[in-house]
């Protein structure tokens, strides 16, 4: 193999940007200590229709451990587990109460195939569970979830013929008010024929954690997590880091777990250290990437998973720009620094200020909006088991220090 | 703006090239007119390799999203990011997921808009990392360097500048940077690099 095939071949297994999916499949994935995926399958095994919310920094590996968690419950015999990402599905910009309901019941209804390879006795309660499903039932809700056209003249009459005559007693309304009941119902019933082939279904939703709309994300959550809670679906979703603090809290309230997935901490957990060092070895040999090297990136990453694959790439970048055949400590040293720069891009002088501060004195206090967009854009990282839990993200510590003189 | 990595148009071209994804993305930083500079980087990626950039100006966050919904394959060279609003930085850090493609993509920005970037866009600029350059105009190479720099690529290779030069123009010469630069400091860097251009895109 030429240098160039050995560094074209190290690039593509430190594609930073890749599908989360990719690396599961090339079998690069490394299952870290304390998995979140090992805690949601626990509790998903004794309580199917718990509800679990997901926060944690950009990049920490939510996603990976979404799938993780899907195909472990998809091992479980009793278990239906769908991973959806929302983004793919549904304009994030126009997020609003009833989508979640619409997605998972789309998903249940999609993939009710049979079992493969399996006797006629064995399948026939999946053909029961299948005609169980009333077909009306079926197409009303698509119809809802997916929209449809009316004819206006039909629209028209049915306004005209119909009146909603409110009775004297007002029934208290559902906590889905915003959601069709009917279809919830309709949902409901799709859950019971799933149950009487003996599956509970859990529904994974991936990447909330990008809504910047406080409003519609806190409807969002009032609305559909006590929609699917009443269909007995088991929900994990990931949320916006703000899910933690202040109002915020409420959202939060709606699950029954919190599941925190942090930077690791490279710095004062040496198992955690140890689990970035085999994440780098299961995409690159020693010989390419020397231990010390190894371990110089994983200590400049701060413990972000993604930061790491990305450093990984650019330090070899610099290495193959530069006619070397394995990657130095000089190339890993160029990489953090091209990495900080990048993070300093944007900062103006109050957070620069709140930084240093943050160097020097080890504190940071979480109140204002700037300070959350410091953690989101990870220039700060905060490890929940650490006395002081916030440290400036390594490659820019340097920066900062000249920035001081 | 803080300083941060330099790189003059063809080494970034080449770094270009030489990105492996998939869905890698960068970002090169101009000060000048961003669409010339495109136009430039196009030409040079598709002189040097085996492939013709797409060069598209995009006129919103949605208009992004269709383009790479739409071309997911190749090198891809976005230009009029600049005229993006609030509201389309948060539209695509909204829906990064649906940015994905396998191909290379190169933003090429004003110095305003990386700024944007980072601080409206964290979730697509986790994707760049510190893949972002600002582009530097070539200056010309002190002679006694050149000559320094010779001589070591001569030590690595073990052959002499006719050689590189006859196995160039032969189409020989492996499209490796250490080639590229040699050429380069031999005055020999556009015919030569045809060359090399041309076989590569006759390469099984």
């Amino acid at each position: 193999m030429t240098r160039r095939e050995r560094f074209k071949q190290y690039m593509t297994r430190v594609a930073a940007a890749a599908d989360p999916a990719l690396a599961l499949e090339q079998k690069l994935y490394v299952h870290p200590p304390n998995a979140i995926s090992d805690l949601i399958v626990r509790h998903l095994e004794i309580d199917p229709a718990s509800r679990h919310l997901v926060v944690g920094g950009i990049g920490s590996g939510k996603t990976t451990q979404l799938l993780v968690a899907t195909r472990e419950l998809n091992a479980l015999p009793d278990m239906r587990a769908v991973y959806i990402d929302v983004s793919q599905k549904q304009d994030l910009v126009k997020l609003k109460p009833g989508c979640l309901v619409a997605l998972a019941g789309l998903a249940l209804l999609e993939g009710r195939g049979l079992p493969e390879g399996g006797e006629l006795s064995a399948l026939l309660p999946h053909i029961e569970a299948r005609l169980r499903v009333d077909h009306n039932e079926r197409n009303s809700f698509i119809k809802w979830a997916n929209g449809y056209w009316i004819d206006p003249v039909e629209e028209y009459e049915l306004d005209d013929h119909l009146r909603e005559v409110e009775g004297a007693v007002t029934p208290p309304r559902p906590e889905w008010h915003e959601i069709s009941s009917m279809q919830v119902e309709h949902l409901a019933h799709f859950v019971e024929s799933e149950h009487s082939v003996g599956r509970h279904f859990v529904v994974l939703f991936d990447s909330l954690d990008r809504t910047t709309n406080r409003a519609a994300f806190t409807q969002l959550i009032d609305q559909d997590i006590a929609a699917l809670r009443r269909c007995n679906i088991g929900v994990v979703l990931i949320g916006p880091i703000r899910s933690l603090e202040g109002f915020g809290r409420l959202e939060a309230d709606r699950f029954d777990k919190l599941h925190l997935q942090g930077p690791v901490d490279v710095e004062q957990d040496p198992a955690g250290r140890e689990f970035l060092f085999r994440v780098l070895r299961a995409r690159v040999e020693a010989s390419m990437l020397p231990d010390p090297e190894a371990l110089a990136l994983v200590a400049a990453s701060g413990g972000v998973l993604r930061d790491l694959i990305s450093l990984a790439k650019a330090a070899g970048d610099e290495a193959y720009l530069s006619g070397s055949e394995t990657i130095q400590m000089n190339y890993v040293q160029a990489a953090a620094d091209g990495f900080g720069r990048s993070l300093m891009i944007g900062l103006h002088k109050p957070e620069i200020e709140t930084l240093k501060h943050l160097r020097s004195s080890g504190g940071f206090v979480w109140t204002t909006e700037d300070d959350l967009a410091l953690l989101a854009t990870r220039r700060v990282l905060e490890y929940p088991r650490r006395t002081s839990p916030f440290s400036v993200h390594p490659t820019i510590v340097s920066l900062l220090d000249q920035k001081a003189g | 703006m803080p300083a941060f990595s330099r790189s003059e148009l063809g080494a970034f071209a080449f770094r270009v090239l030489e990105s492996e994804g998939p869905n890698a993305w960068l970002v090169l930083v101009v000060d000048g007119a961003v669409d010339d500079v495109a136009r430039k980087l196009s030409t040079e990626i598709s002189t040097l390799g085996e492939e013709i950039p797409t060069t598209r100006m995009v006129t919103s966050g949605s208009n992004l999203e269709e383009f790479t919904q739409a071309r997911s394959d190749g090198i891809a060279i976005i230009t009029g990011i600049h005229a993006f609003t609030d509201s389309d930085w948060h539209r695509v850090d909204l829906n990064r997921t649906r940015l994905q493609r396998t191909g290379t993509t190169v933003l090429v920005l004003d110095p305003t808009s990386i700024e944007h970037l980072e601080n409206k866009a964290p979730n697509l600029a986790s994707w760049i990392g510190g893949n972002i350059w600002h582009l530097e105009q070539a200056r010309p190479l002190d002679g006694a360097l050149v000559e320094q720099r010779l001589g070591a690529l001569r030590r690595w290779s073990k052959l002499e500048d006719p050689e590189i030069i006859r196995r160039a123009e032969a189409g020989n010469l492996p499209p490796d940077p250490e080639y590229a630069e040699w050429l380069t400091l031999l005055g020999r860097g556009g015919s030569a690099w045809q060359v090399i251009g041309e076989k590569a895109r006759i390469r099984p």
